[in-house]
């Protein structure tokens, strides 16, 4: 367990690495430059000043081995977008509205996407089945882009049911966390209704069965533990992707959260903020995965995580 | 199977609570009521800073302008009024030296006093190159300026600052010293890098100078309580106002909302009193009591390389393709709300000498005509020997309406005057930079203005200018912004501006297409809000909910 731990720890490093130099020099290869109108207000000579003071008329070799040695110190650098405020604090600040509306979203999204599943599986090719499915089915088929400000005209204004943005009181959280939950649910109930269809025509089912267990019984200690497993191991990255991915969602709802940060950033080609936030998307889905990985072990426990010999 | 029961019952609660809070706050006005001055805005971008310095963008000017003041404050007929100061400017003859008083017992809003040193302080700081402040040409106008500028080493800086012409005669008297005569002077110190600075607050905050509440400090109407990035900024009235009676708002509560349709939303469910309309929504409303529209200084209009396609310096050709472009069609059908350009200094612009611009220099644009489009290319087209255009695309910014004016453009010109030329839309800093490195055929670009007068237009195409990005150069034009750059006589100076942009449009160099519109919806019971057609986005000193 031990050695397996410590190899994924050096694997995730090395990712990690791969991702910094990957999106720095991709990032120097953007045309333009971090500071918008300021080469129109300033002369030529000004504006080179403007850069060597930012180290940006240095080789981009020499830039990235100092950026890399900052980062090793937790120093990501400052916002050239926000001057004076630093990645780090930034990325610390918005992170708390994108992770609570993410978990928000993904409990949701468990409670109603398994449940649909589940049911959908018990009433295979009865009309529940149906039902379900053409629900999963609009879910998955209808982007974020679209039920967000459906969401917030018709159950915010039309309604006046919640408020249709801002992120103030818990009123606030619920239309952008149904918004976020709509792809969610839907590929979760899909995944659980084909894995408990297929755990159901196992033999260890059958024998469950015949001996004589109740439906409720068979349903819940054998069906359903064992039917969850391969979607406990896309939970991770799902996860990641629902806490991430809120950017329609929190550029729609007012939310100051990272999704809409990120976009910014890219357009207004603030380097530090790109990379920043590139590195911490990136740290927060490789500890995912390990800790899915981890988390499949103990629900699992035919696999051995170290092989034993 | 309690646990359970618990557990149900915790939820219900939650849920029932959530929709009660629900309620009661659809229910109550969040808006602010009649009785009480609290105004709610959607604001559409958070500042980027709030340093008067560095600030550089219209975000940032506007709640400075709210929270800080400088010695003139615009309004609303567009005149600077006595702010910080006690009264305008004693001007020398020769239009170089400024004297100024300041009103007596000014305070900043933590209750110390303010004093002309404050101000010395701050031309001193925005000039210093570490400071790396984009409006530092401006402030650069007083004397020794640019010599601070071009200063290397903090030793340098120091010497240059020490010989700045701008020196605190007393606590309450100031005198500025400019390099050359700028008739708009008075009105340009009403803009924010003219603005105070306390140096004992300003100066430990080091590269975190308004980056937080905590860290802004002002001496105008209002006091930034509480900035929650991206979330919402809260203003409220500062009782150490020199004229704090007049100002009626209590509170101010701005939203960061950057998509408008949720903006309108939360206009219409009464959650704001203020929201900025895009283009379709516009078209949607034009007919509401609420819409108010705002002429900005700001135009958008067309640059022709002619280095990089030889075509382009032949004058006919160029305006073979100003003269195919239908500009009421393109703001018809795209840039609703805003107006056609007759000229390339916006309406609202004053020429330095009392008038409307426009007025005095008419529609000097050239005008759409089909047949004379057709004639001029083909005519443009024999003097240069070349039997059919080179292949042409035209840049222009991705975001917005961007894409659909370059769309509309390659459309005209191919119906017109039957010229193919591709689209390129890219992000705007992309476009900005190809810009200035020449690197385009045709560009789709805006200018704003940085202060009233038509100097900040029309100094771009002289002779060598950075932002004279098609390589054109007349001789005449440039001596006509030089004189204009150095005269104190603002009749003469007035009719050379008008000239030069004859000479521009005459010969084609730029194709204006638009004086760009901000339309806004605002709460009938919002009173006194002005919004200014350039610098800031609305000023609220005047403004009173009824």
């Amino acid at each position: 367990m031990l050695k397996f731990v410590l190899r994924r720890i050096v694997y995730m490093l090395i990712t990690l690495w791969v991702i910094i130099t990957a999106t720095f020099f991709l990032m120097k290869m953007l045309p333009g430059n971090p500071f918008g109108e300021a080469q129109l207000k300033m002369s030529p000579a000004n504006f080179e000043i403007l850069k060597a003071q930012y180290g940006l008329d240095k080789p981009v070799v020499e830039q990235y081995f100092k950026y890399m040695g900052n980062v090793l110190q937790g120093d990501l650098g400052v916002s050239y977008q926000f001057p004076g405020r630093s990645v780090v604090s930034t990325i610390s600040q918005k992170f708390k509205a994108s992770l609570e509306l993410g978990f928000e979203s993904l409990i949701i999204s468990i409670a109603v996407g398994l449940g649909l599943g589940v049911y959908a599986a018990l009433k295979h090719n009865k009309a529940g089945d149906y039902s379900a499915m053409f629900i999963a089915i609009v879910g998955i088929s209808i982007p974020s882009f679209v039920i967000a400000p459906l969401l917030s005209l018709f159950i915010g204004v039309k309604l006046g049911w919640f408020p249709p943005g801002l992120w103030e009181g818990p009123e606030h959280r619920i239309l952008p966390a149904i918004a976020l939950s709509f792809g969610t649910i839907a590929i979760l109930a899909r995944m659980m209704r084909a894995s408990m269809l297929e755990v159901s025509h196992q033999d260890y089912i059958k024998t469950a069965k015949s001996k004589g267990l109740s439906t409720k019984s068979v349903v819940m200690g054998h069906m359903i533990r064992n039917a969850i497993l391969p979607v406990v191991t896309i939970l991770g990255p799902i996860a990641v992707n629902v806490i991430t991915g809120t950017l329609i969602v929190e550029t729609v709802f007012a939310i100051p959260g990272l999704g809409s940060q990120f976009v910014s950033s890219i357009y207004t080609n603030d380097y530090t903020m790109i990379t920043g936030l590139t590195i911490f998307y990136a740290a927060i889905l490789v500890i995912v995965v390990f800790l899915t990985d981890i988390a499949y072990g103990f629900i699992d426990p035919r696999i051995r995580l170290a092989g034993r010999k | 199977m309690k646990i359970k029961r618990i557990v149900s019952l915790l939820l219900v609660l939650t849920v029932v609570g959530s929709l009660l809070a629900a309620c009661s706050s659809n229910n109550s006005e969040s808006g602010g009521s009649s009785k009480k001055q609290e105004l709610t805005m959607n604001f559409r971008t958070d500042p980027p800073a709030l340093d008067v310095s560095i600030a550089e963008s219209a975000a940032s000017f506007t709640i400075l302008g709210a929270v800080s003041e400088g010695l003139y404050r615009m309004d609303a007929d567009n005149k600077p009024q006595p702010a910080l100061a006690a009264a305008l400017p004693e001007i020398s003859a020769d239009g170089l030296t400024y004297t100024i008083k300041l009103r007596e017992g000014l305070k900043w809003a933590d209750g110390s006093p303010l004093t002309a040193k404050d101000f010395i302080y701050s031309f001193r700081r925005t000039l210093d190159p570490a400071t790396k402040a984009t409006y530092s040409f401006m402030v650069a106008w007083i004397k020794g300026g640019n010599d601070i500028l071009a200063a290397e080493g903090a030793d340098a800086v120091k010497a240059a600052q020490d010989k700045l012409g701008a020196v605190a005669l007393d606590e309450t008297t100031l005198q500025i010293t400019l390099e050359q005569p700028v008739t708009f002077f008075t009105e340009s110190l009403s803009f924010l890098n003219f603005y105070p600075q306390k140096e004992e607050f300003v100066s430990p905050l080091g590269d975190t100078s308004g980056t937080d509440a905590s860290k802004v400090l002002g001496a105008g109407p209002f006091v930034l309580q509480t900035w929650d990035h991206d979330q919402k900024l809260v203003l409220v009235k500062n009782d150490n106002y020199w004229d704090k009676d007049t100002v009626k708002l209590d509170k101010v509560t701005l939203n960061i909302l950057k998509d408008n349709a949720t903006g309108l939303n939360l206009y219409d469910s009464g959650a704001s009193d203020y929201q900025v309309l895009d283009g379709q929504q516009y078209v949607q409303l034009k007919d509401s009591k609420e819409l108010v529209q705002k002429q900005e200084l700001t135009a958008g209009y067309l640059n022709f390389q002619q280095t990089k396609v030889p075509a382009f310096k032949n004058e006919k050709i160029r305006k073979a393709f100003a003269a195919a472009i239908d500009r009421d069609a393109l703001v018809e059908t795209i840039l609703q709300g805003s107006t056609p350009a007759t000229g390339f200094v916006p309406t609202g612009n004053l020429d330095g000498n009392g008038k409307q611009f426009r007025e005095v220099a008419g529609d000097v644009a050239t005008k759409f005509d089909v047949e004379n489009a057709k004639k001029l290319l083909a005519e443009g087209m024999k003097e240069e020997g070349i039997t059919a255009m080179p292949k042409l695309s035209i840049m222009g910014d991705d975001n917005g309406t961007g894409p659909k004016v370059l769309e509309f453009l390659a459309g005209q010109w191919e119906q017109n005057i039957g010229v193919k030329v591709d689209i390129s839309p890219m992000p705007h800093a992309t476009r900005i930079e190809n810009e200035l490195n020449k690197n385009y055929d045709i560009v789709s670009t805006l200018w704003g203005a940085d202060y009233n007068d038509p100097m900040t237009w029309l100094d771009m195409f002289v002779t060598g200018s950075m932002l004279n990005t098609q390589d054109w150069s007349n001789a005449e034009y440039t001596k006509l912004i030089t004189s204009a750059q150095t005269s104190i006589d603002p009749v003469a100076r007035a009719a050379d501006l008008v000239k030069a942009e004859k000479i521009l449009l005459d010969e084609g160099v730029i194709a204006p297409l638009y004086s760009r519109t901000l339309n806004v919806m605002v709460k009938d019971k919002v009173q006194g809000m002005i919004l200014p057609a350039y610098g800031v986005e609305f000023e609220l000193k005047w403004t009173s909910i009824k």
